[in-house]
């Protein structure tokens, strides 16, 4: 294994940690599964290479734009939560998901529809470049103890017990005289800056983003982090994306099969373990429950 | 106006809106995988078509009424609380469409399967809606068996405590369901090509036709479906609107009448929702 694989997986694995964060914020607190959170990953993705191709924004500049465009669909989410629960509210995140990627298939003018947008230049900020591979680490690494520091101060801070209160009863809560859509409203400007820094991460590393990459295969290695990471917290849940990717890479090179076929059986194996771990996070863990 | 093109899409929507709606129904979780199943089958029937009715094909199709059968009972026997079933029914049945699809390309190739046959007639389509539209209303507005099922909808732990047979409701609805399939794979694979990722396509139309009906007006849902066809031909093929908006239009569909009126158009109750 090579140092510069050694690299890409971790810079991977780091990519994921900022997105599986974000996805099970709402998760633990509430034991809600938001697939909204992954279209706000694919609209800051697409929006952020928008403003890099059109006016040669570094990334720290599309992550914060990609945020504040994110905004109306926050507001929309915030109104759907308000109205739905339950499968209701699953089939209404999960419309608002696919709706962004038919978006992003058909508006071809603006997203390349189906070939996708390639980066124009891979930049942090005004001159300050991605030299290589090495230097994507290093910013990436600041990016990970950044959102690790972040997510630790939210954790321990007294907003983090109201959502907790919010995940267990929100008639109390609001008997008690709390403004839950504030909160509400809080936690979703929290997952929404996760997935603004998590898609723009993703599409500068990858200098490419189309649809295809954005359905399957990221659905499917987000639920994977997510579930069996889901009693970690930072350091863990960077693990588990780290070895998740290190097995998904590492199935590549099964001698066994056809070279032509490694990708689907790659995504049937990936398949049985979103099953598995599902089961076993919902049969053994408190889901939902951090009390 | 196409009618062919109205009657096809009604029986494969409508069709697997009834699959979808059954098991929300009755068991009370979303089943990703009812796309993926009815591409499966599609394939068997392909295979049927080519090369002729065999005791292969039976053991196959039971093999996969079998898998369907047991989707089912594992999700409903794992959890009681109904919460926790609709999530990890929603995410188990995602997990096994990734396998299924997967496996699918894995036998059958990336490329599209199309096989040349007659087409169904009109009358052969007239018929075939006619017959699976009008058995399923009679059955679920004037039989036993509809009202239990409905009954069993509002609150499954009144039917058992009477012991009215929610158990047999179970498999009568899961029979129906598959032969449902079976039908919608006959239709798809008369004048469509068969590709494992159209499963998602399928799926959302049949999504938005159970949202737009309501899950407990199992009777009414090609009903809803022929309406939802005639829209979209209206729009797509009378309008010439782009392509690419007729699944952005369900998706749409889908969330308004989410956030308008939830319990669907039909319903008769008002429920939050």
């Amino acid at each position: 294994m090579s140092i510069e694989f050694l690299f890409h997986l971790s810079i991977s694995a780091i990519i994921f940690f900022v997105i599986c964060s974000g996805f099970k914020f709402f998760l633990k607190i509430a034991s809600i599964l938001d697939f909204s959170y992954i279209g706000v990953v694919i609209f800051a993705a697409y929006f952020g290479f928008y403003l890099n191709i059109e006016y040669g924004f570094g990334l720290l500049g599309c992550i914060l734009l990609s945020f504040l465009a994110s905004i109306p669909i926050l507001l929309f989410l915030l109104y759907v939560s308000s109205k739905l629960e339950g499968v209701y509210f699953l089939i209404g995140t999960l419309a608002i998901y696919m709706l962004i990627l038919k978006m992003a298939t058909g508006l071809e003018s603006i997203t390349g529809g189906v070939f996708g947008l390639s980066i124009a230049s891979q930049h942090i900020i005004g001159n300050l470049s991605f030299g290589g591979i090495q230097s994507f680490m290093m910013w990436y690494t600041l990016f990970f103890v950044g959102v690790s520091v972040g997510l630790w101060y939210i954790r321990h801070s007294f907003f983090y017990s109201v959502l907790q209160g919010w995940g267990e009863n929100v008639s109390c809560l609001k008997s008690i005289g709390y403004r839950v859509n504030i909160y509400k409203l809080c936690m979703i400007l929290i997952t929404a800056c996760l997935a603004s820094i998590g898609g723009n991460m993703y599409g500068y590393y990858n200098a490419y983003i189309d649809p295809g990459s954005f359905w399957l295969v990221l659905l499917n290695l987000i639920l994977i982090i997510s579930f069996i990471s889901y009693k970690f917290q930072s350091i863990g849940t960077l693990l588990c994306a780290f070895f998740i990717i290190l097995s998904y890479e590492y199935v590549r090179f099964f001698k066994f099969v056809d070279p032509a076929q490694i990708g689907y059986m790659r995504e049937m194996l990936f398949g049985c373990i979103v099953m598995g771990s599902a089961y076993i996070v919902f049969k053994y863990t408190k889901l939902g429950r951090e009390l | 106006m196409d009618i062919s093109y109205i009657l096809q899409n009604t029986i494969i929507y409508g069709s697997m809106a009834f699959v979808l709606a059954s098991v929300f129904s009755q068991h009370k979780y979303l089943n990703f995988s009812v796309g993926a199943f009815m591409i499966w089958i599609a394939y068997i029937m392909q295979s049927i078509f080519q090369n002729g009715f065999s005791l292969f094909h039976i053991v196959y199709l039971g093999c996969i009424a079998g898998v369907f059968y047991f989707l089912d009972y594992f999700v409903y026997k794992s959890f009681t609380h109904r919460y926790t079933r609709e999530l990890f029914g929603l995410i188990f049945t995602l997990g096994f469409t990734f396998f299924l699809v997967n496996s699918l390309f894995f036998v059958y190739g990336p490329q599209p399967i199309s096989i040349e046959r007659e087409s169904i007639s009109y009358f052969g389509l007239t018929s075939l809606l006619i017959l699976i539209a009008g058995s399923i209303y009679f059955i679920y507005r004037y039989t036993c068996i509809g009202k239990v099922s409905r009954a069993n909808h509002e609150n499954e732990h009144v039917i058992s405590t009477l012991s009215l047979g929610s158990r047999s409701i179970h498999g009568i609805h899961m029979t129906l369901s598959f032969l449902l399939l079976i039908c919608v794979a006959y239709v798809i694979t008369a004048d469509l090509s068969l590709f494992p990722d159209d499963n998602v396509f399928y799926l959302l139309k049949a999504i938005g036709v159970m949202i737009i009906v309501g899950v407990a007006r199992l009777e009414y849902m090609f009903i809803g479906a022929l309406a939802y066809v005639c829209i979209e031909h209206i729009l797509f093929i009378n309008l010439s609107l782009p392509l690419f908006f007729k699944e952005a239009f369900i998706l749409i569909v889908i969330l308004a009448v989410l956030l308008i009126r939830p319990e669907g158009l039909f319903q008769t109750i008002n429920r939050k929702i």
